[in-house]
């Protein structure tokens, strides 16, 4: 009888920057077994050579209601880091679109306040080649505010260099109070060697509050996804509901996922749901793509493509909707 | 404002009455090579036996204590007797057993479970088996069950070597160390090739000592094509005092071969239950566990397949009831590495009065485990807002030809229902009684009928309060 290796394969993915130059990114509020390299993430990063852009406040008046597009953030050094305050004042209505494209290592940071009655929606294309991308986004919600975040992650293609990029996201959304809710849709595609490395949290205070959160994906070629997603009902959170649902699309021998849906709960009046499905495309579908001709590897690149493009049909303005097609279309190509 | 019902801790007086501690033998308290040295030859360890509790000490004293669950703070191992010798030497006929200890198992009514319904029972008081039983015509069918050390130094010398610890290493985590450092007694089985066990084996741990700890070890193997359904019972007196139970169970399934393993927890709530379970299954092989966890001040307890074979199959079906003072971290791991292999664990954790239930659970699915079929399903039941429940699952997939699905819903008894069952002539205490019931029957309708029976006395006498 000999000993038995009982750790995933290769086990070291996520623990291959362990020098002194680490970011420790993406930390679950509630750990599990370190065996399973999932309760953080590290980032090899070299902070002495980060160039700071100057932080910018973006404030929508009371009552108003605008559009605003972020731009890619210009990255000059090899590190950036950029940070963005969105206010978004009693009843002002505010959609919010940024692509980050990036060509070198970035950081970017967004925290945003919604008061009284705002709404706010954030839609976030980020895609890298070969670089490293942390995406960070924090929140804070008061009375029957509601926000709502649409994210699409996905590698890119770039010369020789293949789909190397690494994109870490980091998500915590604090419905402070009553009556606040938070929607999220997100996406993603990865291919090559693209590393997708996710954390959400959503924290309930108020009381009658609401999170519901979709995430849809592919995985292609070696590519590796984590997706940590945290509904956590505080005491005090009554009447509040959370629901959390994750697909997954396996279409890599070699890809590697890592799901941990979590739900933390200290109030009884509370419901909170969560479900994940993790495989190949199902019969079912192969079966209906089959009777109309097309075979499977093109039905399985169809779907995978649809893990992304379905966020499409979130946005509602024309013009927004064409740029994210036309940036969706740079990135995934025409297969 | 809404008045609730107010739900009191559980009758455990059964359990808790305590024995007059008359000790044969207690070791002093702490762990040093010393300590280990003389529990070692107060056994009459063979030499490799001596040499591995040194080892693990060695490796004890390396690792860290999990920063990951709750708090065992309160355990100090520097006060714990890890060795506690009752006056009885093991019998094999209940009349020999001492009078005060054979009164304890007959207040928990195991030699009347063994009459009725069990094909052989041991019986661990403290440290040390006081009693071994098995029916003869199990004995004559060559099935093995005897206590570790009569196994670990007769025939089986070598099949214990083999298999000792080999599954949960000392180097698994701190406690799997501690207990390969000071481990006694517990139980071996060996199932030969081709043999059907029709009723089930039965081990039952009591710890009666003061500040002690028990570390029974219980080793399993169930040959080519045989089966087996073993039940494992445990409980103690409340003392104000840490007592630690950090036992380890390894089950070796072989090929085609079926274990069930059912456990009904109800140690004491002065109790650090750290107990590590797990079990490796061949071809076509089936491990089944079945875990009513009611007991323990601290618990972390997460049952382990290790699906090596092709085509070899896992069920965990567990439920947890935490109350005042209580925080069970328990769930269930799974390691997919055959071909065609399928898991399944259905769970359900209760909180209550301020009680902490955790679910945690790992599906790891490896790369050469293609055709694997994973689904996971847990509830949970907030009956108060003093108390907490959290589900912390992680799936770590690793081939596309994977079909691993997972569910879980955290909630309160529905108002509904208690009303409807109120109209229907029920008090409000037995309406959430029964809902509470019904929310667990995933456990006890897999459990022998007597023990079904009382999991659902735990249950109700949990649920039995005064409506405030």
């Amino acid at each position: 009888m000999t000993n038995i290796n009982i750790l995933p394969d290769n086990e070291n993915v996520y623990n291959e920057h362990n020098g002194s130059d680490v970011l420790t990114v993406n930390a679950m509020p509630s750990k599990t077994w370190h065996w399973l390299s999932v309760n953080e993430a590290r980032i090899k990063w070299d902070s002495n050579s980060e160039e700071k852009y100057a932080d910018e406040l973006i404030v929508i008046s009371e009552n108003n209601k605008e559009e605003i597009w972020i731009d890619d953030i210009t990255t000059q050094n090899e590190y950036n880091s950029k940070k963005v305050k969105i206010e978004a004042k009693e009843n002002s209505e505010v959609t919010i679109v940024s692509n980050h494209d990036i060509k070198n290592n970035l950081r970017a940071f967004m925290d945003i306040n919604l008061s009284k009655n705002a709404k706010v929606k954030l839609v976030q294309l980020l895609s890298s080649a070969d670089k490293a991308l942390y995406n960070e986004v924090k929140v804070s919600c008061d009375e029957k505010s509601s926000f709502e975040l649409v994210q699409a992650f996905m590698g890119k293609k770039q010369g020789d260099t293949g789909y190397s990029g690494k994109i870490y996201s980091n998500v915590i959304v604090n419905l402070d109070k009553d009556n606040s809710e938070f929607k999220y849709d997100m996406g993603y595609l990865g291919q090559g060697d693209n590393l997708l490395d996710y954390n959400l949290v959503v924290n309930h205070f108020g009381k009658n509050t609401n999170c519901e959160i979709n995430v849809n994906g592919a995985l292609k070629d070696k590519s590796q996804k984590t997706f940590r997603g945290t509904i956590d009902f505080k005491k005090g959170s009554s009447g509040s509901v959370g629901a959390e649902n994750e697909t997954v699309l396996m279409l890599g021998d070699d890809v590697v996922n890592k799901t941990v849906p979590v739900i933390l709960c200290s109030e009884e009046e509370v419901s909170g749901t969560h479900g994940a499905s993790i495989g190949e495309l199902d019969e079912e579908t192969l079966f209906y793509f089959e009777s109309r001709g097309i075979d499977k590897e093109k039905a399985e690149n169809i779907m995978a493509r649809a893990s992304v493009e379905r966020l499409v049909g979130l946005i509602e303005n024309a013009n927004e909707k064409e740029i994210i097609e036309k940036t969706l279309q740079e990135v995934l190509g025409d297969d | 404002m809404e008045e609730k019902t107010y739900v009191e801790d559980i009758d455990r007086s059964i359990y808790d009455i305590k024995d007059v501690e008359d000790d044969d033998f207690r070791m002093e308290e702490g762990l040093t090579p010393d300590i280990i040295k003389k529990l070692s030859e107060e056994k009459d360890d063979p030499e490799w036996m001596r040499e591995f509790r040194l080892e693990s000490l060695k490796i004890y004293n390396e690792l860290e204590v999990p920063d990951w669950g709750p708090s065992i703070e309160g355990l100090d191992m520097n006060h714990i007797a890890t060795y506690v010798r009752p006056k009885s030497n093991m019998e094999n006929t209940w009349e020999n057993v001492p009078q005060d200890i054979k009164d304890t198992f007959e207040r928990l009514g195991i030699p009347q479970a063994e009459r009725k319904s069990l094909a052989g029972v041991g019986a661990q008081y403290d440290s040390e088996l006081v009693y071994h039983n098995v029916k003869d015509e199990v004995a004559e069918q060559g099935v093995v069950y005897t206590d570790m050390e009569s196994a670990m130094k007769g025939e089986y010398a070598d099949m214990v070597k083999e298999y000792f610890m080999k599954l949960v290493p000392p180097r698994d985590h701190k406690f799997a160390a501690l207990h390969g450092a000071v481990w006694s007694g517990g139980s071996f089985v060996y199932v030969p090739k081709n043999t059907e066990l029709s009723i089930p084996l039965q081990s039952y741990f009591r710890l009666n000592a003061k500040g002690a700890g028990q570390f029974e070890h219980t080793l399993i193997i169930v040959d080519e094509g045989a089966s087996l359904h073993f039940i494992e019972g445990c409980s103690a007196p409340k003392y104000n005092v840490a007592n630690l139970h950090a036992g380890c169970v390894e089950l070796y399934v072989k090929k085609n071969a079926k274990l069930r393993y059912s456990t009904i927890e109800n140690w004491s709530k002065n109790m650090y239950n750290l107990n590590t379970k797990r079990a490796i299954v061949e071809e076509g092989g089936s491990v089944e566990w079945v875990s009513g966890s009611f007991g323990s001040h601290v618990g972390y307890l997460y049952p382990m397949s290790v699906l090596k074979g092709d085509n070899s199959r896992m069920e965990f079906t567990g439920v947890t009831f935490a109350g005042n003072g209580q925080n069970l971290d328990t769930g269930a791991k799974v390691v997919h590495i055959g071909k065609n292999t399928s898991s399944y664990m259905n769970t359900r954790s209760i909180s209550k009065s301020g009680g902490i239930s955790t679910f945690r659970s790992s599906v790891v699915v490896k790369k050469s485990a293609t055709g694997t079929k994973s689904a996971v399903s847990c509830e949970s039941l907030m009956l108060d807002s003093d108390s907490r429940s959290d589900t912390i699952p992680a799936m770590d997939i690793r081939t596309k030809d994977a079909d691993v699905g997972h569910e879980a819903k955290i909630g309160s008894i529905s108002d509904d229902a208690v009303f409807y069952l109120m109209s229907r002539g029920m008090s409000e205490e037995d309406a959430r009684a029964l809902i509470v019931s019904g929310f667990a029957d995933n456990v006890s309708k897999e459990l022998p009928l007597e023990y079904a029976l009382e999991m659902n006395n735990l249950i109700r006498l949990e649920m039995k309060g005064s409506i405030g």
